[in-house]
């Protein structure tokens, strides 16, 4: 069904924007391959069910703790490799592993990899299961960035985000906590390649190449890094638009690409990001609610 | 074949050094990773083309190429980047993303899906050298000098003239350059121009040396700039002529000889990341002391 | 002076930026609930002075006692675990967290040291209320939902400062507090440490206003060009020539 799969990309973007606002929105730290660390889960689980025969639902976090050990490399790399030249690397991270999984022979090389379908107790899982499994892990993954902004995490982040020699300050080793957020985020990017590549059937090279990183950041700054709704909003809008611009389909790109420059140019924090338009909307028509609520009691 | 790896090296890393050098320069003043440079890198190479096609004559299609690229870089600079440059620098990285993707399906839309000639290079020479094994192509002289010259030419501009000066002491400190009562304004200006207009001969001399322009000619550069920039210690002018070499050198060298099963463009990346372990503040980048 | 009363105590402090000596050879102690000024003309090695014992800067050699402990050359972040708590010159608050966030950021280390202990929530009613007490000794809780950004220089001092106390430290370090403040932050500013001394904190204060520091300190260091030259009480201190020589010598450069 065609709004099955668009509803399934939709997660899949949710997921992987969520995850990138961890490192990017609240440790501040530049990612600019967030895909590699997606192609990690979805090989790593691709070849543990097609090559080892795992199970689907071991492979999945197994995808997630690859990613992260991974992600952990990147984190100590950025503890010695700062700002722009951490955001750089992050791309050539991106560039070696899209290159590797298309010149290794073990990755299936430029022909990619059969992915099998996963089972569960005797369910073979068709695009509904793939579907409630993604809502589950958008459900427990909005539910953590949730609690974020109100955990000792949340305010540890905050502190090296803003500034790590104040943050140092108050006695927190502000390169754990950035190591932290990157195996975080990786390991969900992970879990995501892993469901990506199971609900594709076969997964290649380029599916996680740089534009995908781009897009990724895109959804979580069009909505707004830091902001918990944020990046949900950006990765819905930016999976939508492609479906919704269909009638314009050959200026896809320059509308894109158009909306990318005037969003940044005139609401550069975000669609809810802070004292973004709707934000104060929002608030305003919050008070006034509350406003009635005090009146009437 | 040593010798032809050698000029090959030295040729691409030229390439390398014209492309990133726009890219360089809005660094060293904006302190913004621009993507668009990339955008500007095939505009260029486009209204080369365009003028080509309408006068026959080389010059007028490359100076107007040049020309009318700089121009457009001072349009964004004025409208898009200026406003952007209190913002995060996140911000100013991804509109320059969207702008360049913008750009590219502009010119694909305009100038069509299709690769286009660029064909000067029929009329440059080759010199074969069978005593050292070694074919010179016409192309590789033109690339050489006009990157020898250039190079040059913005040497003279950033420490001989006063517009260099201006331009040092905004890269030093863009606060306190403004206390001193320089127009950092106009130095950003300047230097938005400068920025697009080497992107521009960086494309239209790419286009001669392949004979061939296609509007997502500056997908590969894109990236390789900004690996080249950030190598050099980012928006050092000498820093990235030096990592351009060291990557076009890498990729001929590693790519012609070792057999390394990684593609070229992974080899620049690999390249940049072992060099930032040893050094994180790029070749010749100054430790930033808090 | 009875070891134990020594809270702090520094041996032969150094550091050496290649051939300068920025800081060479200082002795110094902080009595337990006394404010120890360190006092210099410009340029004299008090903030180097002051970034070795916080931990920003590793000496070149020297000694660094914290109730006996050795203590020099530990990372800043370990230097805070120890017990001792710091402002900067130039304020360092979370700007894009609100002034609330800001100081429950400081329980961290005593509620949830550790990387999964973080993971726990930290705006519980208690910890608030908590905040809230800290921000009301320095009279900021007015300000708790806004962003720390948005405030005045001495509002933002006064929250580096409730942060800086938040983490219950045993000694306090407050590096010129008073730069940059108009006449009356100023002033407000001197009541507010008064009134952090009246309740027993021991404070190591860098100022470079003699005024300031005469009125506040119960002891004076005077350094000059990297070096200590005098040792005593203000009056001790004001009185000394070496001392007057140096404050003299930099107002004739000045002028």
């Amino acid at each position: 069904m065609y709004e099955q799969v668009v509803a399934i990309n939709v997660g899949l973007a949710m997921l992987l924007a969520m995850s990138l606002n961890i490192i990017t929105g609240f440790a501040g730290q530049p990612t600019l391959g967030h895909a590699a660390f997606y192609g990690i889960g979805a090989y790593t689980s691709a070849l543990l069910t097609a090559k080892a025969g795992w199970p689907f639902f071991l492979a999945l976090p197994a995808a997630g703790a690859m990613a992260a050990l991974v992600g952990v490399l990147l984190g100590l790399f950025s503890v010695r490799v700062r700002e722009d030249f951490l955001a750089v690397t992050t791309i050539g991270i991106n560039f070696v592993v899209v290159a590797i999984f298309q010149y290794v022979q073990l990755f299936g090389a430029s022909l990619g990899l059969a992915v099998p379908k996963p089972e569960f107790l005797g369910v073979r899982f068709g695009n509904t299961e793939i579907l409630g499994l993604l809502i589950l892990l958008n459900a427990l993954v909005y539910l953590f960035m949730r609690h974020l902004p109100n955990s000792w995490l949340g305010l540890a982040l905050g502190g090296v985000r803003n500034d790590e020699e104040a943050a140092a300050s108050l006695g927190y080793n502000a390169d754990h906590y950035k190591v932290f957020a990157f195996t975080i985020g990786t390991f969900i990017a992970g879990m995501t390649g892993s469901v990506y590549a199971h609900f594709m059937g076969f997964i290649s090279s380029t599916d996680f190449a740089f534009p995908v990183s781009i897009g990724v950041l895109s959804m979580a700054v069009l909505g707004g890094l830091g902001s918990v709704t944020g990046p949900l909003i950006g990765a819905l809008i930016l999976t939508l638009a492609p479906e919704v611009f269909r009638f314009v389909s050959d200026y896809r790109m320059l509308v894109y690409g158009g909306l990318l420059v005037l969003m940044m140019r005139f609401q550069p924090q975000g669609l809810v990001g802070d004292d973004s338009y709707l934000q104060r909307l929002w608030t305003k028509i919050r008070g006034r609610r509350e406003e009635g609520k005090a009146n009437a009691g | 074949m040593f010798f032809q790896q050698i000029v090959n090296g030295i040729v691409v890393g030229s390439v390398y050094a014209l492309t990133a050098m726009g890219a360089t320069l809005v660094y060293g003043i904006m302190r913004i990773l621009d993507i668009s440079n990339a955008g500007a890198y095939a505009l260029g190479a486009y209204i080369s083309f365009f003028f080509l096609l309408q006068t026959g004559n080389p010059l007028v299609a490359v100076v107007m190429g040049v020309a009318l690229t700089a121009v457009f870089g001072f349009i964004v600079q004025k409208f898009l980047y200026a406003p952007l440059m209190d913002k995060s620098p996140n911000v100013a990285l991804i509109a320059g993303i969207g702008l360049f993707i913008f750009l590219q399906d502009f010119l694909r839309l305009v100038g069509g899906p299709q690769a286009r000639e660029l064909n000067f290079g029929a009329m440059l020479p080759s010199v074969r050298l069978p005593g050292l094994g070694l074919t010179l192509y016409g192309t590789w002289f033109l690339i050489l000098g006009a990157t020898a010259v250039l190079l040059l030419v913005l040497w003279y501009l950033l420490n001989r003239s006063t517009v260099g000066l201006a331009w040092r002491a905004t890269a030093q400190d863009l606060e306190t350059a403004k206390a001193m009562g320089i127009n950092t304004n106009r130095v950003v200006a300047f230097n938005f121009i400068l920025g697009y207009g080497f992107a521009a001969v960086a494309g239209i001399l790419v286009g001669i040396l392949y004979n061939s322009i296609y509007p997502m000619m500056g997908d590969v550069p894109a990236y390789k700039m900004l690996a080249v920039i950030v190598l050099g210690g980012l928006g050092n002018p000498l820093g990235t002529v030096l990592a351009a070499l060291v990557i076009g050198m890498a990729e001929t060298l590693i790519g012609g000889y070792v057999g390394f099963f990684l593609p070229r463009d992974a080899i620049a990346f690999v390249v940049l990341i072992l060099i930032l372990l040893w050094r994180p503040q790029g070749l010749l980048g100054r430790r930033r002391v808090s | 002076m009875p070891a134990e009363q020594e809270l702090l105590k520094i041996i032969g402090l150094k550091k050496y930026f290649g051939g300068l000596k920025a800081v060479d050879n200082v002795d110094l102690s902080v009595k337990r609930g006394e404010t120890m000024g360190l006092i210099g003309p410009n340029g004299a090695g008090k903030t180097t002075f002051f970034n070795m014992v916080c931990g920003a800067y590793t000496p070149t050699a020297g000694k660094i006692l914290l109730n006996g402990e050795e203590i020099q050359g530990l990372p800043a972040h370990a230097v805070a675990r120890k017990g001792i708590a710091r402002t900067f010159q130039i304020t360092r608050v979370f700007k894009d967290m609100t002034v609330e966030d800001n100081l429950l950021a400081a329980f961290a280390l005593r509620r949830a040291p550790g990387l999964w202990a973080s993971l726990g929530r930290s705006h519980t009613k208690r910890n608030r209320e908590e905040a809230m007490t800290y921000l009301e000794r320095v009279d900021i809780a007015a300000f708790a939902k806004q962003k720390a950004g948005d405030l005045s220089l001495g509002y933002m001092r006064r929250l580096e400062i409730a942060r800086a106390l938040a983490l219950e430290p045993i000694l306090l370090m407050l590096d010129e507090p008073c730069a940059g403040l108009s006449k009356d932050a100023t002033v407000d500013f001197m009541e507010l440490v008064g009134k952090l001394k009246s309740l027993g904190t021991t404070i190591m204060l860098v100022e470079h206003n003699m005024g300031v520091a005469t009125a506040l300190c119960d002891r004076m260091t005077v350094l000059s060009y990297g070096v200590k030259i005098a040792e005593g009480t203000p009056q001790e201190v004001q009185s000394n020539p070496v001392v007057i020589d140096a404050y003299l010598g930099e107002a004739e450069e000045a002028g």
